[in-house]
């Protein structure tokens, strides 16, 4: 069969032939009209031949010369065992298609379809640490031999057999391998088949699919034979822990079962523990168990009680098992019933009238000391609301913080700062995330009546502060002088093995000075504190303030002196000193005892992100300016509902609290007789603050504890405060497939009618603690939908926001862990899929090597073009044309 | 330049025959003249002439020369600079979503026909050694013709491409290929879109990817959402989400119709400003259930968003059997039964003249039979002796009630279970409410309602011979008959005794992968389900846990998700059967219905891109021989010309 690629210029034969013959008709040649016209009839041919070539003739000659594309899967899921097999079939496979003559092709995969090469290289199924190797040869030989480079992307079809290195890309090899995708794998093989050879498809896989679609929709669309070939799953011991299983949403006190699946494949003995939260639970913990091959399931009887949520994780131990990535999954459940609480507080024990208070008003309250501030966000998450009760920030790290922050901007939880020595500014919160956070600042303007206060801060500069310590310290000391007051005075020591004044004593008006010469310190030097606290000592000896101050930081170990003496000396003139140890090497005892001498606080900072907090603290504390100890009764600013049936005109006296600013957008609810903020909050973000300066037990608010309306006060504003999660009405689904996570949200109302048209909001916070906010859209009636991407491993928490039409906003906070990849799911053979991808297509199940290469009777069409035989003719028969032309006919015949 | 068969330049040796045959003198003929006269005198004139002459001879020669050169040069296949550096990978990318289907009012041809017409002009102009392949970009990406170097077999797949129903693809078909043709530097991928794709910004010249816009923009007026679901309160209620956009420039009115099954439902006016959405819920009734299709009537740039579906799905009829001591008994509980719409309520007063059905529910109001019978049972029971259950051969109760309560008011309630779903009874007086303690023999209980005192009043049990559902209560007495919250549960508990939980049968879309929940086949191990397209056509789709794997489907219209098991007995060789023939005749499954519903894909709005964007690359143009041949032409023609013209001395 021939085809025409250009026929339109089978057009040229007509003005051609025009012109021969017309010149033949009047021509002034005088051969025989004989030899003429064989002359003629040969020019005509030489020509037709010509434009026949132009028109681009090309036979399809029927073949039935095979290609075989064998698909390798590559996945994770695919052990030493299974490549070797796959790799024998390769090698026999490739040796019977040489001898054969039929072209092969390969082509590995795993979450996505690699290249198409045409030799099979073992190695580059080796293991990932070698792997990076061989890819590094690779490099190599594409250096040293530039034409298999690019050879290495000519495109299948060529006649001419290409040597092909695996062009292997280093870095999207690891994640991919957890993955295996069947269906872009065959799909791929198939298209990488040009039209002029016999298709056939060769799949070497164990059929689990993790990603992609549907393999059958893909065998059976490519209308080409997929010959499968299973490859062995797993062969070396191998337990793992398939899922934990509970009821995503139960009630408090509610018994249910965690359901924790194990496969195996082979008998085997050993232990699975469960944890909740990070206790373990379960008293099967020290007993030994037995699993059999194939899925084990069991069941665990748990309640939740006291949390919203919980997270519950099984791990295994102690089984003969060869994967370690695949023993623990975890899972979240979400508590319905009473709100709950979480009390920091520096004393807890005071903390018994206001837990109770809360008790009777149906709250429930966890009290912690300060070092119980949950450091991750599930377990923050459980409670509605954390109250932070006399709490400094020097108590917690810049990552809780962080955790406080998000609990309260993307996740819609609620946060209550009550007052005290320790809180707002006197905690040291200046410039902090929870300041940000709170509806009041902590720099306030200090009274004229305030005593003022005289403060050198002496800082080690040495060489051992360098990069980002001295950094912070600067920072530190800056926020210090921006915290003083106008009457106020600051001076800066900084001390290496000498002492240098960075600033006299100034006062605190000229800030701008100050903290420019705070800029000039730089690190170097060795250490020794003692030259510099005799400079401090007599910088403020000769001051006129009535509170003198000094703040000694340093974070190694002085050369020696009589430190001692000169805090005995600074105790004499009536100078407090205060010391920060700055991580494990400064010399903590020392400091600690010339703090204890010199009248003033010790600190120790192990992250010196926290150096900030401790002289913002201590300013603040040394000033004695933040508190006010006067008894006053509450005044009401601005009326609020919150409130409503509680009496505050019968409200007993309060008696102190601390001094504050009230930042310009929040709600000011109480004040203080002298107009300073008592109650003040905000929304910030999805959540709220409140800031309560004065306190809940009995130093400033002993008299309160007996008023009848104290509890109610407390629950009210808790109330208000904490994230608002009743889930009426809303049944949230949370399904993970793969790297994406479907949340569908059906909601009706009280009558149960779908709830339409109501903007909703999923915000979702990631494992990295980054945040995403999505839009749901409404796919039916009542329901709304969102995907969110959910790549990474680790809990994700989602916070669902529903602004109905009512203006109501119903929230509801749900969490999602994602475990380890599903290509370490151990599966059995996917054999029935690779059955059926094989029928379905017309291919064969597990033949052997041989008989891959059989014909089946298909053939395809091979273009070839016939442009250069026409050309070669026309060369040909051109010269018998020229030899008519020299050779009169008629004389040889004579 | 090189050639591709510098071999073949051996055929330059037939200038040396031909240089032969004028090497050869040809011979003067011998002529009788009558005198030589005038011979010399002309012989003298035209001297000057006859060395033209021997020119025209020698020019002959050259031309013959050179033609031989150039076919001997075309026959070694000389290649381009651009060529034998690298030949071109082109993939041609036709999209050919439901968008092309757009037929321009002006030339009366599709937007695919455009397309495809441009992109043989390209496939024609493939050059020697550049490699073509062709893929489509509609609903799915399939590759239609790999990589190959012969034209005309991508030109005739070009002509065979069909428009589909499904959204464009034109990304993720970009993606596939660049993994196709994996140097980037040699790689031209062409895309022949109309441009109505999601991501509009998107459609930007890559290094490797040009853009071929096609169509004229078009008003249109699509269905965007079609979505319908049970009610959750009414039985036989269902509602339907309907979102038409104006996807034009113009204000635009239409009537939706809406027909469930054959019977019409309602004719909703609309009119939508430029650009305007119109969403609405439309509540609807009907126990049957069946197809409900919505249509726009206007004639507009594209069909098949004009036309949505969706499945309301049948609520079939409940035999309940009520037995009770009298007919005075059971008031409430009889009315309340009798007015759920799905129930075909039968009633008698001795519980031992029933039969066994396990299709049928039983409600037991104050009565108990010595057994619980097979098929689901609900009892309503007071004070007294309950059935027994056998254990060792030892006759023990089945359940054991509680003391009656001063004030039996529900605390908890289980939120978890389907047979409370929109029922809320916190802090209801529930009369006559006493503890049902049910002996795990028969099954596994759940509470589902418990009083403040810890009396479980409302226990579900799971049976193998069917559920069952212990409300202990005085109803006559008790005011939770006259709650919402009471009909409401009647009817949870009818959905659950028969594990109807399903409400919603999702209108899929096309060109989506999704999973659909199917438990049909739980008890045999096939795992492959039949999908029906709505032209008959069978198609085998992978099950696994009970979700089968459909899609992307590239055609609207009701499909079938078939048991294959249960098609065997009712397949007829030469009939075809459509979906709902196939369910017509029993098989086991479920129809589904898939729509377009893309408002970006009914966009008919062609953007804007810029020329520079929208021009095709350098790819016309033919190989070195054929300008070679074409030359070879022109001389063996002018050679004859020549020739055929010279005077001959």
């Amino acid at each position: 069969m021939t085809q025409w690629s250009h026929p339109q210029w089978a057009w040229l034969v007509i003005p051609a032939i025009l012109v021969l013959v017309g010149y033949h008709v009047r021509t002034l040649s005088d051969f025989p009209a004989k030899q003429r016209a064989i002359s003629l009839a040969i020019r005509v041919v030489v020509m037709l031949l010509l434009v026949a070539a132009l028109c681009g003739p090309v036979l399809l000659r029927s073949t039935t010369q095979q290609m075989i594309v064998f698909a390798v899967d590559q996945s994770e899921s695919i052990d030493e065992a299974a490549r070797k097999v796959a790799n024998e079939f390769l090698a026999q496979a490739t040796r019977q298609a040489r001898e054969s003559d039929t072209e092969v092709r390969f082509m590995a995969f795993d979450r996505t379809p690699s290249q198409i090469e045409t030799t099979w290289k073992v190695d580059q199924s080796a293991d990932p640490v070698e792997l990076v190797e061989s890819v590094e040869q690779v490099e190599a030989t594409e250096v040293t031999e530039p034409t298999d480079a690019t050879a290495a992307t000519v495109v299948v079809g060529d006649d001419e057999a290409v040597e092909v290195s695996a062009a292997v890309k280093v870095d999207d090899v690891q994640p991919n391998r957890r993955g295996t995708d069947i269906e872009a794998a065959i799909r791929t093989a198939i298209a990488s088949i040009p039209p002029s050879r016999v298709p056939r498809v060769v799949l070497l896989s164990d059929g689990n699919t993790t990603d992609g679609g549907d393999p059958l929709a893909a065998a059976a669309d490519g209308g080409v034979p997929i010959w499968t070939v299973p490859l062995p799953v797993w062969s070396e011991p191998e337990v793992q822990l398939t899922r934990v299983e509970a009821p995503t949403q139960v009630r408090q006190g509610e018994p249910f079962y965690v359901e924790v699946v194990v496969s195996s494949n082979h008998d085997a003995e050993g232990f699975i523990d469960l944890y909740r939260g990070d206790i373990q639970i379960g008293k099967d913990g020290d007993k030994s168990v037995k699993i059999k091959k194939g899925e084990n399931t069991f069941r665990f009887k748990q309640t939740v009680l006291g949390r919203r949520q919980d997270t519950f994780a099984a791990r295994l131990r102690g089984f003969k098992d060869t994967q370690l990535d695949n023993n623990e999954s975890s899972t979240i459940v979400y508590a319905q019933g009473r709100p709950r609480v979480l009390l920091i507080d520096i004393d807890p024990d005071q903390t018994d009238s206001l837990r109770w208070a809360l008790d009777e008003q149906s709250i429930d309250v966890e009290v912690r000391p300060p070092e119980g501030i949950p450091t991750d966000l599930s377990e923050l998450q459980a409670f509605e609301c954390l109250v932070l009760s006399n709490v400094p920030a020097t108590a917690m790290s810049m990552r809780q913080m962080d955790l406080i922050r998000i609990y309260v901007q993307d996740l819609g939880g609620g946060l209550i700062m009550l007052g005290g020595d320790q809180s707002f500014g006197l905690g040291g919160y200046y410039r902090t995330q929870i300041e940000e956070i709170l509806p009041v600042r902590s720099n306030f303007e200090k009274e004229r009546e305030k005593p003022s206060l005289a403060m050198m801060l002496v800082i080690d500069k040495s060489g051992s502060m360098g990069g980002e310590k001295i950094e912070l310290a600067k920072d530190a000391a800056r926020a210090a002088v921006e915290l003083l007051g106008p009457r106020d005075s600051i001076g800066v020591i900084a001390f290496d093995g000498d002492s240098y004044t960075i600033s006299e004593l100034r006062t605190a008006d000229n800030r701008g000075s100050i903290s420019d010469a705070i800029s000039t310190i730089e690190a170097s030097g060795g250490t020794n504190m003692y030259p510099a606290m005799v400079d401090a000592l007599e910088a403020l000896q000769g001051a006129s303030a009535k509170l003198k101050h000094v703040i000694l930081m340093t974070d190694g170990i002085s050369s020696p002196g009589d430190f001692e003496g000169a805090a005995g000396d600074m105790s004499a003139s009536r100078i407090t000193l205060s010391t920060v140890a700055l991580g494990q090497g400064a010399s903590e005892d020392v400091l600690e005892e010339l703090a204890k001498i010199g009248g003033g606080r010790y600190y120790f900072c192990d992250d010196p992100q926290s150096v900030p907090q401790v002289f913002a603290k201590e300013t603040v504390e040394a000033s004695k300016s933040a508190i006010n100890e006067l008894p006053f009764t509450p005044q009401l600013v601005r009326p609020t509902t919150v409130l409503d049936g509680i009496e505050l005109d019968l409200a007993p006296l309060l008696l102190g609290y601390v001094v504050t600013r009230p930042k310009p957008t929040a709600e000011f609810i109480l004040a203080s007789e002298a107009g300073d903020p008592l109650l003040v909050w905000w929304r910030y973000g999805l959540g709220m603050s409140v800031a309560f300066t004065s306190d809940a037990k009995n130093r400033w608010a002993g008299e309160w504890l007996g008023w009848p309306d104290f509890g109610t006060f407390w629950a009210q504003i808790i109330r208000h405060a904490m994230r608002s999660d009743d889930n009426r009405g809303v049944y949230v689904d949370v399904t993970r497939k793969g790297d994406e996570t479907l949340v569908a949200m059906d909601s009706v109302d009280e009558n149960g009618r779908f709830i339409d048209e109501a903007e909703t909001r999923v915000t979702v916070i990631d494992p990295m603690l980054g945040r995403q906010q999505i839009e749901m859209q409404q796919t039916a009636p009542g329901r709304f939908e969102a995907t969110i991407a959910t790549p990474k491993r680790g809990a994700y928490h989602i916070d669902l926001a529903q602004q109905r039409n009512d203006g109501t906003t119903q929230r509801s906070s749900r969490g999602v862990t994602v475990g380890y990849s599903d290509e370490l799911r151990l599966l059995p053979l996917g054999e029935s899929t690779l059955k059926r991808i094989a029928v379905t297509s017309g291919g064969q199940y597990d033949p052997n090597p041989g008989a891959i290469l059989e014909a089946d009777g298909r053939t395809a069409r091979e273009p070839k073009p016939l442009w250069p035989w026409l050309l070669m003719s026309a060369l040909a028969i051109f010269v018998v044309d020229v030899a008519l032309r020299r050779i009169e006919l008629g004389k040889m015949e004579g | 330049m090189s050639l591709a068969s510098p071999e073949r330049l051996m055929w330059l040796v037939v200038a040396l025959p031909i240089i032969g045959f004028y090497i050869l003198k040809t011979r003067l003929r011998r002529r009788q003249v009558a005198t030589l006269l005038f011979w010399d005198q002309l012989f003298e004139e035209k001297r000057q002439r006859s060395l033209w002459q021997n020119l025209r001879h020698w020019l002959s020669l050259l031309l013959q020369l050179i033609f031989v050169g150039l076919l001997g040069f075309a026959i070694a296949d000389p290649l381009w600079q651009t060529q034998s550096e690298s030949g071109q990978e082109l993939i041609l990318v036709i999209d050919n979503s439901a968008s092309m289907r757009a037929v321009d009012p002006a030339t009366n041809t599709s937007r695919l026909e455009d397309a495809v017409s441009k992109a043989v002009d390209i496939a024609k102009g493939l050059r020697q050694g550049d490699q073509i392949s062709l893929m489509t970009a509609g609903s799915s990406v399939r590759v239609v013709v790999g990589m190959t170097d012969f034209a005309p077999a991508v030109q005739e797949a070009l002509r065979d491409i069909k428009a589909t129903d499904g959204p464009t693809k034109v990304y993720e078909a970009i993606e596939a290929a660049r993994r196709l043709a994996s140097d980037s530097g040699r790689r031209r991928i062409i895309v022949f879109t109309d441009g109505c794709v999601t991501d509009r910004k998107a459609l930007v010249n890559a290094e490797d990817v040009r853009w071929v816009l096609v169509g004229k923009p078009q008003d249109n007026l699509a269905i965007t959402i079609f979505q319908v679901r049970r009610s959750t309160t009414d039985p036989i209620g269902y509602a339907l989400l309907v979102e038409v956009q104006n996807l034009g420039d113009e204000a635009a009115n239409a009537r939706l119709k809406l027909t469930l099954g054959d019977s019409l439902v309602d004719v909703i006016p609309i009119k939508l400003a430029a650009n305007g959405t119109y969403r609405k819920t439309i509540d609807g009734t009907s126990r049957e259930g069946g197809v409900l299709t919505g249509t726009l009537d206007v004639e507009d740039g594209l069909r098949t968003d004009n036309v949505a579906q969706a499945i309301v799905p049948a609520r079939p009829l409940v035999p309940v059997t009520l037995v009770s001591e009298t007919d005075s008994d059971s008031f409430y509980l009889r009315s309340v039964l009798s007015s759920i719409p799905l129930v075909q309520l039968s009633e008698t007063t001795d519980a031992l003249s029933l039969t066994e059905d396990p299709n049928r529910l039983t409600v037991y109001s104050g009565v108990s039979p010595e057994q619980i019978p097979a098929g689901p049972s609900l009892f309503v029971v007071g004070s007294g002796v309950g059935p027994k259950v056998d254990s060792d051969d030892v006759k023990v109760d089945a359940w054991r009630i509680g003391e009656a309560t001063e004030s039996p008011i529900v605390a908890k309630q289980n939120k978890e279970s389907p047979l409370l779903r929109h029922v809320r009874l916190q802090n209801v007086v529930l009369a006559g409410g006493r503890d049902v303690d049910v002996n795990a023999l028969i099954g596994e209980p759940t509470t589902l309602l418990e009083t403040a005192e810890g009396s479980r009043v409302l226990v579900s049990v799971e049976r193998q011979e069917g559920r069952l559902l212990i409300l202990a209560a005085d109803l006559d007495s008790s005011d939770l008959p006259l709650r919402i919250a009471f009909p409401v549960m009647m009817t949870n508990a009818m959905n659950w005794f028969f594990r109807e939980t399903g409400d919603m049968n999702p209108a899929l879309s096309t060109g989506k992968l999704v999973s659909v929940p199917w438990d049909v086949s739980a008890d045999n191990e096939t795992g492959v389900a039949t999908l029906i397209a709505p032209n008959g056509e069978e198609r085998l789709v992978t099950v696994n846990n009970e979700q089968a794997t459909v899609g992307p489907l590239d055609q609207v219209g009701v499909f079938a998700l078939l048991q294959p098991a249960s098609m065997e007995e009712l397949a007829d060789d030469d009939v075809t059967l459509t979906p709902q023939e196939w369910l017509a005749k029993n098989a086991t499954g479920d129809l589904l219905a898939v729509n377009l519903c893309d408002a970006s894909e009914s966009d008919l709005r062609v953007p804007e891109l810029s020329s520079q964007e929208t021009t095709a690359p350098p790819i016309s143009g033919a190989s070195a021989w054929f300008y070679l041949a074409m030359l070879g032409l022109g001389l063996v023609i002018g050679e004859w010309v020549l020739f055929n013209r010279r005077v001959i001395a």
